[in-house]
């Protein structure tokens, strides 16, 4: 299960990210987190990654469920803090078209 | 209060019939407990009514006797009653005397190493005989007791280490603890979630039939909670209407000095927690019903000491589990990496003037990348390269499906068609994150055209005599099949010309990591492409080659997936130039 933090913003749940790589080493099991964050009914999610220097398909995986988890109960997220490779990631699969991109927490807080 | 008084064997011995019901047997929770083969396991019981005592045989085999005569259902016993029961006997005592030992018959002062010979009992758990007995009879009603335990004891060794299933283990635990503490009702092993802090019931036994009895364990969160905290077991005593539990006393329990606090409405509860090298798996509880009897301090001390050895059996076993499934996933494994190999074509099809050859190497026994080539009609061959964003098992599994969805789509002939239908029928069943990945390449061997689609795969490679061509256009790129439920997708028409030769290829290619973990990266992929042998074989070979080179014996992370294809110099591919044509390559 990745390093992690959760906190809650008003309605916004904040999940942080303390992993420098997000790879299928450390994101290994972390289906209970995903459930953890759709079981609390939590329909605004900001996912930080600023601390995430590389990120590999499974990384990107584990977002990407959890978009699409949060979507079907009618929920959204933003995605806070992408540079560098996850950026290049992000955008090379297009993923930028259908995950709204922030550059900073606050920010992805306010656009709810 | 009413008693029986055994006659023989145990001559002096006094039963006190304190409870509604007192059960004579085999059985070690009997109330009058009878260790004789000729005696039924539930034998007989004496039931407190309204009007006075009634005795019943429980259809025993050899039958209860009331002063000599056998009797058959039930009696009422009058004071003064002869009890026989195979080579025993008891007379029935309705004064209301209490028996006190110093003005017994029977007294005589106990050996005074007694108590000591039994303290090294202590360390199994075992309740030792604490206080010196006043009286012989007391003696062996200690020694009895402390005989009972070590059975107990003995029995739960058993029945932890009899199996290696833990249902069952815990199945037949349950089932010894009602036998072992005569007043429980209901015996229940909760387990702890050591990630989430949930306690969900693993096993629990009641004497009420199972399917009448649906109410859950009522224990108040709070006083488990203290069990784990302090890793000790309480004794509690619980309102019968209330919703908290009330603790009476967390040290001593309940004294057998106080014959009524065990008043009417009061359950008694003791639970332990289970606790191995200072980690709790969870707690193990008795619940006694009013009627029955109460708990004391004795058989908390008892159950700790069993809650251990139940606690140390199911690490083990739960250990032993763990490395089952490794096994068995391994097996998996290398089952679902054969059925994986059928899946993807063995060899490539074989068509005059163009050249292909594959690479294929997953990371773990299965991987998530897949090819496939699919012929529309005899002028259209398409060749697909892909990942899946999962790995192994479940990756594998993913895929088996998106390639059967391809196959299943590709007459539609359009890459943007075909992917955008693939991924309709994906979205709704990836729903734990898993996505695909694909560069979707359609040849026309009549007009040596080739279209294709990329939905966020890695960008094909097209050399071109000294040039080499990164077929990127923004045009033709989507999103990944499996991520929104729509996605709009356009393709790009290349010509092809003779010698050029066409790469497409997985991210495990690019992403192969160094000794130092440095990335083999798009760069160096370009470079080798463009100095290779100008045939589909060589100029595969020849980044094989230089990706080893570059990772030396770094492990491989990923799987890796390379098709190359080279249109030959000699002549266009037409239709009349190819090799018998299968219809479905295979």
């Amino acid at each position: 299960m990745l390093k992690h933090e959760i906190k809650r913003e008003g309605d916004v749940l904040v999940l942080r990210v303390q992993e420098e790589n997000l790879d299928a080493l450390t994101v290994a099991e972390s289906r209970p987190l995903v459930d953890q964050i759709v079981d609390q009914n939590a329909s605004k999610v900001v996912v930080d990654i600023s601390e995430v220097k590389t990120i590999d398909s499974s990384g990107v995986a584990v977002i990407v469920s959890l978009f699409k988890r949060l979507r079907a109960v009618g929920g959204g997220i933003r995605v806070a803090g992408l540079r560098g490779q996850p950026k290049e990631i992000f955008h090379f699969l297009r993923l930028d078209q259908a995950l709204p991109i922030f550059d900073s927490v606050e920010e992805a807080i306010r656009s709810f | 209060m009413a008693r029986i008084i055994s006659l023989a064997p145990e001559k002096g011995r006094i039963h006190r019939l304190d409870a509604t019901e007192n059960l004579i047997g085999r059985r070690l929770d009997c109330h009058v407990y009878v260790n004789d083969q000729r005696v039924s396991r539930r034998h007989a019981r004496i039931r407190r009514e309204l009007d006075g005592l009634q005795l019943e045989d429980l259809g025993s085999s050899n039958g209860t006797f009331v002063n000599h005569r056998r009797i058959h259902g039930s009696v009422r016993l009058r004071d003064g009653d002869l009890i026989a029961i195979g080579a025993w006997s008891w007379q029935l005592d309705l004064s209301d005397e209490q028996p006190t030992g110093v003005d017994s018959p029977l007294v005589s002062d106990l050996p005074s190493d007694l108590t000591a010979s039994f303290a090294d009992l202590r360390g199994l758990g075992v309740a030792v005989v604490q206080r010196k007995a006043a009286t012989l009879y007391e003696a062996e009603q200690e020694i009895e007791r402390v005989h009972r335990k070590l059975q107990a004891v003995h029995r739960v060794a058993e029945a932890v280490s009899s199996t290696l299933d833990p249902t069952q283990m815990l199945d037949r635990v349950t089932s010894l603890l009602l036998e072992v503490f005569p007043p429980s009702s209901r015996a229940t092993v909760l387990g702890l979630d050591a990630a989430t802090g949930v306690l969900r019931a693993r096993a629990s036994q009641s004497r009420r039939r199972a399917p009448h009895d649906e109410e859950g364990v009522r224990i108040a969160r709070g006083v488990v909670d203290r069990m784990l905290r302090l890793g000790q077991g309480v004794l509690i005593a619980q309102a019968a209407d209330a919703s908290h539990a009330a603790d009476v006393d967390e040290q001593g329990g309940r004294r057998d000095s106080d014959p009524d606090a065990s008043g009417e409405g009061i359950g008694w509860r003791m639970g332990a927690p289970l606790t191995v090298r200072g980690e709790h798996s969870g707690v193990v509880l008795l619940e006694a019903e009013p009627a029955r009897g109460y708990f004391t301090q004795n058989d908390l001390d008892l159950l700790s000491g069993l809650a251990a050895q139940i606690a140390v059996a199911l690490h083990l076993i739960d250990l032993h589990q763990r490395l089952l499934v490794r096994d068995r996933l391994d097996h998996d494994l290398r089952l679902a990496r054969q059925i994986q190999r059928n899946l993807l074509p063995r060899d490539p099809p074989r068509v005059a003037g163009l050249e292909i050859a594959v690479h294929y190497e997953p990371a773990f026994h299965v991987g998530g990348d897949f090819y496939d080539f699919l012929w529309r009609d005899q002028q259209q061959l398409s060749i697909v390269v892909g990942d899946v964003s999962g790995k192994a098992v479940s990756g594998a599994l993913f895929m088996a499906r998106v390639t059967s969805e391809i196959r299943s789509v590709a007459s539609l002939g359009s890459p943007a068609r075909v992917i955008e239908r693939v991924n309709r029928a994906l979205a709704e069943i990836a729903d734990d994150g898993m996505f695909v990945t694909l560069v979707y390449l359609s040849i026309d061997l009549r007009t040596n055209t080739m279209r294709f689609a990329n939905a966020g795969h890695t960008i094909p490679l097209l050399q071109r005599g000294e040039q080499l061509l990164s077929l990127e256009f923004d045009r033709a790129r989507s999103m990944p099949v499996g991520v929104l439920p729509e996605i709009q997708c356009d393709e790009v028409e290349v010509p092809l010309l003779p010698g050029d030769v066409l790469m497409l290829y997985t991210d495990g290619i690019i992403e192969a990591r160094s000794m130092k973990g440095e990335f083999y990266g798009q760069d160096r992929l370009d470079a080798a492409v463009a100095s290779a042998p100008r045939t589909a074989r060589g100029a595969l070979d020849a980044v094989l080659r230089d990706v080893d080179g570059f990772v030396e014996a770094a492990p491989q992370a990923d799987d890796q997936t390379v098709v190359s294809m080279h249109l030959s110099k000699s002549g266009a591919m037409r239709m009349d130039t190819l090799l018998p044509i299968p219809n479905r390559p295979r």
